[in-house]
């Protein structure tokens, strides 16, 4: 469900109050209730598609009691873990293995070119497949105790909050809450899931999608643009796409909490990292976990030799990258993740302390060295990222800015401006300042009301797609 | 849970009673606006009683000079071009202008990517918000989107982004060009940085038509009524491939309307003293370009300045 659609805001009162409707210790009715509405939210948008959500189902559950009972669990394992990677493999990666293969046979002279897929990714199959997968690993490592009940197991993976695009919860938070005989109705959780929806929303429609306008307007014509605009559009990337993933993880998060759930927290202020390595323990955090436990641990991690050590961590970002997309642009970026952090640990980075200034001099050492790999995760070639960094790096253009027309600039401005000020309260002052929980009921609602405001007036309300929705 | 409803119920009209505030406002001030853009529309929906009419994106505002539309034709004329707009803007335009005064002449701008392509027809909208009570503009919103009706409801969505402008030109009174009778020379010199010379060869691809600006382009021919209505692409410095205008073409030969293509006219493409940007003529390309589209519509069009000699 898109959050920021005119659909949601019109759907999700009538979702609260018809799943409040049904009484707290009619608890199966509840998840057959969240269920239904899931596949229904679901096939609202390619109907067909919900038959992959229910084979990745199906067979990580199956797959999951077999390896309960056999004798060789890893066999039933590996083939479990194949199959259900077999319709993210085919749907997201065939066009691009295809083409990559029949480049390299073309070099030795084999013209062997299969036809590309015209077909859309279904959305969210990164997400669900890597939630799945987890629940089998977990499985599998007697992490998880095996569920049973396949109502239960079905909503875990397809329960709609986070399907479009995370966070990829860990079975162990998300079973036992859907097992559990939920309270009627958590008051202050409720507000609190509301508070995390409207903030969530500002991040989106004001920021993300309004800082849109002028990234879009400059990267894709970079060749029209000076070095000085492609580097504004870039820093303005770095936060449309922090306040878009964001911004679409709150709202999951606050949707969640209305109805008495909790999820995974998916960011921590990530451009307040100290390092690389601090910043993938503040971005996407589900995702990173994920690859913690079921790729990076598995590979040695660090309990090996510092060479095991390096690789482990390149493998593990490589798979990131390639998680992200099929294009070398996001392999790229995965690698230059990876390699920074070896050479972080080859440094010994993360323990050198320098006091306030130190903090300061490597937050922005790192803020621009992330903001250097998310320009081979935004253009769409090598070649086009090539470009943008060596316009950017060209002193012979002219020292130029392009500035939108107006309204766009204030409100650009607006947006970036209390972002970056929530953000600063709440990585260096989480005391201070308090707006939306402010014990003053004047000041909070007060808080709530211009928040709204601000919204209705300068959002952007074409009901764009999340950036991380076609992952 | 009745506390959590109450008080939402609550919130929500606090919140009604702001945006209803901030609407009366607005009106005021957008109702008062003369200069800017905001003034231009002002007069667009308001004043404009011209006989010759022209509408368009940017390219329709900056290659019609009306000034010499209407010395050389003998007939009033109008510039209604607007940036980033296309056929949707210009058939709500059209329609509030005939209220006061059907024109004689009607030209429509053609660009492909605002008139022709599917993309979101909600940003060719934003023009018309605050127009909304105004008679047939409703159903142009309903043709769009049949959700835009509930959004219209908040008068804050109806002056999304606009209002600080507009509460800046307001009171401060500044003066900012609202074009020559609408027209809006580029008189910058060129910029060779906005020519992409890679998109110098002129590349065929599959094009994504969107039906509901063809309906619209279809009620637009309608709308004019009596008056000649003629469809025009303006020079490209690109040149273009000219297979994307097949479904205009079609309309205008199925409905007897002129269409006329200076895309790959050889006296414009690649030449830069024409041009400020790949699809912006300057004043220089603008002159140029209005001249020659007079000697169109003089061999064409029976016009009094003609019939009185």
């Amino acid at each position: 469900m898109i959050y920021n659609s005119f659909n949601f805001i019109v759907l999700f009162p009538l979702i609260f109050l018809l799943y409040y409707a049904i009484p707290a210790k009619y608890l199966k009715v509840r998840n057959v209730f969240l269920l239904a509405l899931s596949y229904l939210l679901y096939l609202q948008w390619k109907p067909v598609y919900a038959l992959i959500l229910l084979s990745v189902t199906a067979i990580t559950y199956y797959f999951a009691i077999a390896i309960v009972k056999a004798n060789h669990p890893k066999r039933i394992l590996t083939f479990g873990v194949i199959l259900s990677l077999l319709p993210l493999v085919f749907f997201k990666y065939f066009n691009f293995i295809n083409e990559t293969v029949s480049g390299a046979l073309s070099t030795i002279g084999l013209n062997c070119h299969l036809s590309g897929l015209n077909w859309a990714i279904p959305i969210g199959i990164s997400f669900y497949t890597f939630q799945a997968l987890g629940y089998l690993w977990d499985v599998y490592y007697k992490r998880q105790e095996v569920e049973r009940d396949f109502l239960c197991y079905a909503l875990f993976v397809s329960f709609f909050p986070s399907i479009l695009s995370g966070p990829i919860n860990k079975a162990s938070l998300v079973i036992p809450q859907l097992k559990r005989l939920r309270t009627q109705f958590d008051y202050d959780k409720a507000v609190e899931g509301l508070k995390l929806l409207l903030w969530g929303m500002f991040m989106k429609v004001v920021v993300a999608d309004r800082v849109a306008l002028y990234v879009d307007v400059v990267l894709p014509h970079y060749e029209s643009y000076t070095g000085l605009s492609c580097l504004v559009a870039s820093f303005l990337y770095t936060i449309q796409i922090y306040a878009d993933f964001a911004g679409y993880s709150l709202m999951a998060l606050g949707v969640g909490k209305v109805l008495g759930f909790e999820l995974t927290e998916n960011f921590r202020r990530p451009y307040f990292a100290v390092s690389v390595t601090d910043f993938w323990r503040r971005w996407h955090i589900s995702l990173s976990t994920w690859l913690k436990d079921y790729v990076y641990i598995p590979l040695g991690g660090s309990r090996c030799t510092k060479l095991r050590n390096y690789w482990n961590i390149f493998v593990t970002f490589l798979v990131s990258g390639i998680w992200h997309g099929a294009n070398w642009t996001f392999i790229v970026w995965g690698c230059i993740h990876g390699v920074c952090q070896i050479f972080e640990k080859m440094v010994g980075q993360q323990k050198s302390d320098y006091g306030w200034f130190g903090k300061g001099v490597k937050i922005t050492i790192t803020f621009l060295i992330v903001n250097f790999a998310w320009i081979f995760f935004r253009m769409p070639t090598l070649g086009d990222a090539c470009g943008v960094v060596a316009r950017i790096f060209d002193p012979t253009l002219p020292m130029s800015v392009y500035i939108p027309p107006l309204p766009a600039p204030p409100l650009i401005a607006l947006g970036v401006f209390l972002l970056v000020l929530k953000d600063v309260r709440d990585e260096f002052f989480p005391d201070r300042v308090l707006l939306m929980n402010n014990k003053s009921v004047c000041v909070r609602w007060l808080s709530y009301i211009s928040l709204i405001v601000i919204i209705l007036l300068t959002g952007v309300f074409s009901s764009d797609q999340f950036i991380y929705a076609s992952f | 849970m009745k506390k959590f409803v109450l008080k939402i119920t609550l919130l929500f009209v606090i919140i009604g009673i702001c945006d209803f505030t901030f609407g009366v406002v607005m009106n005021h001030v957008v109702g008062r606006i003369s200069i800017g853009s905001q003034g231009r529309d002002n007069f667009i929906c308001n004043q404009v009683k011209e006989d010759v009419l022209v509408f368009g994106s940017s390219r329709a505002a900056h290659h019609y000079n009306a000034q010499m539309l209407e010395d050389s034709l003998g007939m009033t004329c109008y510039n209604c071009g607007d940036d980033g707009n296309g056929i949707i803007l210009s058939y709500g335009r059209l329609l509030m202008i005939k209220e006061r005064k059907a024109p004689k002449i009607v030209i429509h701008d053609i660009s492909a990517q605002f008139d022709l392509f599917k993309n979101d027809n909600g940003k060719y909208l934003g023009w018309l918000k605050p127009r909304y009570e105004r008679e047939g503009i409703r159903d142009i919103f309903d043709m769009v989107d049949k959700t835009e009706k509930y959004k219209m409801l908040s008068q804050m969505y109806r002056h999304n982004s606009k209002f600080l402008q507009n509460l800046v030109v307001y009171l401060s009174s500044k003066s900012s060009d609202t074009g020559i009778k609408g027209y809006r020379p580029i008189n910058s010199a060129y910029d060779p940085m906005k020519f992409n010379k890679n998109k110098m060869a002129i590349t065929k691809r599959k094009y994504d038509f969107d039906p509901l600006k063809l309906e619209f382009t279809n009620k637009f021919i309608d709308l004019a009524g009596d008056a000649k209505v003629l469809f025009i692409v303006s020079p490209m410095w690109y040149g273009s491939d000219s297979t994307q205008f097949a479904p205009i073409k079609e309309i205008c030969h199925r409905r007897g309307v002129l269409f006329l293509d200076y895309s790959n006219n050889p006296k414009y493409v690649h030449k830069e003293e024409y041009f400020k940007d790949g699809y912006h003529l300057n004043a220089k390309g603008a002159d140029e370009f209005t001249k020659d589209l007079i000697k169109v519509l003089k061999s064409q069009i029976d016009f009094p300045s003609q019939s009185k000699q």
